[in-house]
């Protein structure tokens, strides 16, 4: 195992920590974060979004001043780790204004989107 | 309630500035002739007037401003209407019930009067992003969003700086971004108290 697969896997959210190899891609989901601009608040636990993300099928969806989250889940074919990307922005006409990103190994949360 | 706005009471606004430059020249013109060599009587009528206006300056405005803000949102809520969306912009506080269609606002230049309005009065709210520039110059220093009550122009400002900003920096985007939240507000206002006027002539 190369010295830069293991940097890249590192950097690299699609990327399987352990195995070091890249993830399959299972879904793409956008969900509304119930958080309105100005009043943006960190939770880096997974039971936080399992219970306040609300599903949305389109980005024309998310009202004004309110944040988003987009989903992707991934899915390592070699070890079976799922791994769910959550990435926090606020839509502001045409551009995504990006807050946070967080990584989550949590099954509960892996269905609750991959059901979403 | 069909009181006309006044963004500035000019009363207030002249006393602001001129009744401290008064006192003080009182204060000074005491010294002069009654505490010319100086001492304690001297401090008390040059250099604690000074002191005091500067204070009154720099604080007084600001403390006037948010205790009648606190009054509006107090009336606001009494006369029976929800905080929907509350903003604190500079110099100027917005209240909204966006589903009995009310709009409250104070002014810093007025703060005695907080005016408590149907929605139906705004004639239209609009977003300014304060582009300007152009190639790597563009950006903006100010976001504000406007709406024009009985005709008369109000700006709060989302967002003001001394520099110039690109217009996808976040402090650009977070002003744009609450500056459309309140415009949305303020229109979903405009539309429900214009349906409860119209409801409210055909029950007459």
């Amino acid at each position: 195992m190369s010295l830069f697969k293991k940097a890249k896997a590192w950097f690299r959210d699609d990327w399987c920590t352990e195995c070091v190899a890249p993830m399959e891609a299972r879904k793409k989901q956008l969900f509304l974060l119930p958080m309105t601009v100005g009043h943006y608040e960190t939770f880096d636990s997974a039971g936080y979004y399992l219970r306040n993300l609300i599903h949305i099928s389109k980005k024309s969806d998310i009202p004004a001043g309110t944040y988003a989250s987009r989903v992707y889940l991934y899915h390592c074919p070699s070890c079976d780790k799922n791994v769910a990307k959550v990435v926090n922005f606020l839509p502001v006409r045409d551009q995504e204004q990006i807050e946070e990103t967080f990584l989550f190994e949590d099954q509960d949360f892996f269905d609750f989107v991959s059901k979403g | 309630m069909n009181e006309k706005i006044t963004k500035i009471n000019l009363l207030y606004l002249l006393g602001y500035i001129f009744i401290p430059i008064i006192i003080c020249a009182l204060g000074y013109t005491i010294c002069y002739f009654c505490f010319h060599d100086g001492g304690s009587g001297a401090v008390w009528t040059t250099l604690v007037p000074t002191l005091l206006a500067f204070v009154w300056w720099i604080f007084g405005g600001s403390v006037i401003f948010k205790q009648n803000t606190k009054k509006l949102i107090q009336r606001f809520t009494n006369e029976g209407y929800t905080r929907n969306q509350t903003f604190y912009g500079r110099g100027k506080t917005v209240v909204l019930d966006v589903d009995k269609g009310m709009f409250g606002i104070v002014f810093f230049w007025n703060p005695f009067a907080t005016y408590i309005l149907p929605a139906s009065r705004i004639t239209k709210a609009w977003v300014d992003d304060g582009k300007m520039g152009s190639g790597f110059m563009e950006g903006s220093s100010r976001v504000s969003f406007l709406c024009t009550i009985d005709d008369i122009k109000v700006r709060v400002d989302t967002f003001t700086s001394n520099q110039r900003f690109r217009m996808d920096d976040k402090r650009i985007l977070t002003g744009i971004s609450k500056a459309d939240l309140m415009v949305n507000a303020i229109e979903e206002a405009k539309k429900n108290a214009e349906k409860s006027s119209k409801a409210n002539k055909k029950s007459k």
